[in-house]
């Protein structure tokens, strides 16, 4: 980690340390290149799935640690907030991007029964320091999520322009792309052959439904993913990128058919908008919860993908990458 | 304010006074020039009654971001004139979705519309979020309430 980070995050009283799975930290490596960057003198922190709901108990943010689960992501923020000065004074630049699920929509509040403008104010009342120092702040990127899908179309009073909300957030022109990941569901499958054209519009398949069929789809994908087994966990070890590869991880990922069709939501972003896909270097996913690096293969390039895991439940995982290092940290 | 409230309450009864007339052509509302920021539109024509604020008519407001500072003009404007946020037009806070956002770029205040029930009219009210907590009236059109379609 940028050592500016964990010197204000230790200012604070946080201690974090590097998130394992099966012992090993789930980071990725590569040698600089200044011909050939990913980054450039930032520093990215990617904040996961948060699910910020009404503050009651269907709110998965919350847990059962309750307030002192949401204090602990206020400091973490405020750390935040002081690494930007920080570097700033450096004329370096902190960007924060989070990748979707920021709110949960529709578990904290059915659709059925969900008044737009109305649930905002239920979350916005629960966590109003936090969303604060998120966009006034920090200056947060988000992605819009399958459970806050809604958002793309019928922001927060925060969101309105500007594409500070979207389904896809590019830094560092074009090199780093973030985006939720329920693009990479088996349940997607089902829905893209319905609306196949959504698909093609960034594989925001689910982000894009506004019926009842895809409603029921969507509870029907997070029973499958809360049901997952070892869902504390990561995913099962995987096959290395070719020799040669400019990239290393200690431990790839095995994310089976997802990164398929990964590769499917970049074929269709060439086509779409080529001018998007062609730059894009390393992707950042979240929806799983579970923290995974695993890689695909896009006409002879060779893309890594990082999962940052999940602030629900307890946890409190976020990426940090820099030119040579996406790593994953707990607090 | 207390001026914009006067004008408010003017194009409140202008509006009542066109919608008890039968195919009553639009009231046209005149900007305010004696605000700077504030532009008072011309009352959109639409199928629904409502329109998106992309389309409103009269456009071109004249934001001038203060960064320095925090007015709360949608507290002071709910509560000097008993309006209720209202869930009726949800429409008017629709956008078309962005599919790719770029991180690099600087992005411009964000400009939330509100819908509020006035008497026999909808009020719809643009607000410059200087800050998350921050509000500055921007923007606001006076409309007549739309007749149910008894469907």
């Amino acid at each position: 980690m940028d050592t500016i980070v964990n010197v204000q995050l230790e200012k604070l009283g946080l201690r974090p340390r590097r998130a394992l799975f099966g012992g090993v930290p789930v980071e990725l490596e590569w040698t600089p290149d200044p011909q050939n960057p990913v980054l450039d003198d930032r520093v990215l922190v990617a904040l996961p799935d948060l699910h910020l709901g009404d503050g009651g108990k269907a709110d998965i943010f919350r847990g059962t640690a309750g307030g002192r689960h949401r204090a602990r992501f206020t400091k973490f923020l405020r750390a935040l907030v002081a690494c930007k000065q920080e570097l700033a004074r450096s004329n370096r630049r902190l960007s924060v991007v989070q990748v979707g699920d920021c709110y949960d929509v529709w578990r904290a509040f059915p659709f059925h029964s969900n008044i737009r403008g109305r649930t905002y104010a239920a979350i916005q009342a629960a966590y109003a320091e936090i969303i604060a120092l998120l966009v006034d702040e920090l200056d947060t990127r988000f992605c819009v999520g399958n459970h806050d899908s809604v958002l793309a179309t019928s922001p927060p009073d925060w969101g309105f322009g500007g594409g500070r909300i979207a389904y896809a957030q590019r830094f560092c022109s074009g090199r780093v792309f973030a985006f939720h990941g329920h693009q990479g569901d088996q349940l997607a499958d089902e829905l893209a052959g319905q609306h196949g054209q959504t698909w093609v519009a960034l594989g925001s398949t689910l982000a894009g439904v506004a019926n009842a069929a895809g409603m029921a789809l969507q509870k029907a994908l997070d029973r499958h993913e809360d049901a997952f087994p070892g869902d504390d966990g990561g995913w099962p070890e995987g096959p290395s990128p070719e020799a040669g590869s400019r990239w290393r991880a200690r431990r790839w990922s095995d994310y089976g058919p997802r990164r398929g069709r990964f590769e499917r939501v970049l074929a269709a972003m060439a086509q779409a908008s080529p001018a998007v896909e062609r730059p894009v270097q390393l992707l950042l996913v979240g929806h799983t919860h579970r923290p995974g690096v695993t890689w695909l293969a896009r006409e002879g390039r060779t893309i890594p993908v990082v999962d940052v895991g999940s602030w629900t439940y307890g946890r409190s995982q976020f990426g940090v990458v820099t030119e040579g290092n996406a790593s994953l940290w707990e607090l | 304010m207390r001026k914009l409230y006067g004008l408010i309450e003017g194009l409140v009864a202008a509006s009542a006074l066109s919608a008890s007339v039968a195919c009553a052509p639009p009231v046209v509302l005149a900007p305010d020039t004696t605000k700077p920021g504030v532009a008072v539109l011309a009352e959109p024509v639409a199928a629904g009654g409502l329109v998106t604020p992309g389309s409103w008519q009269g456009g071109g407001l004249s934001v001038a971001a203060d960064a320095s500072d925090c007015p709360h003009h949608q507290e002071e404007l709910e509560r000097a004139l008993d309006l209720r946020s209202a869930d009726a037009c949800p429409i008017v806070r629709e956008q078309p979705p962005t599919e790719v956002g770029d991180g690099d770029a600087e992005l411009p205040p964000s400009i939330a519309p509100h819908c509020y029930e006035l008497g026999a009219s909808i009020l719809v009210v643009q607000y410059l979020k200087v800050k998350t907590s921050c509000t500055k009236v921007v923007g606001l059109a006076v409309l007549p309430r739309r007749p149910r379609s008894g469907k």
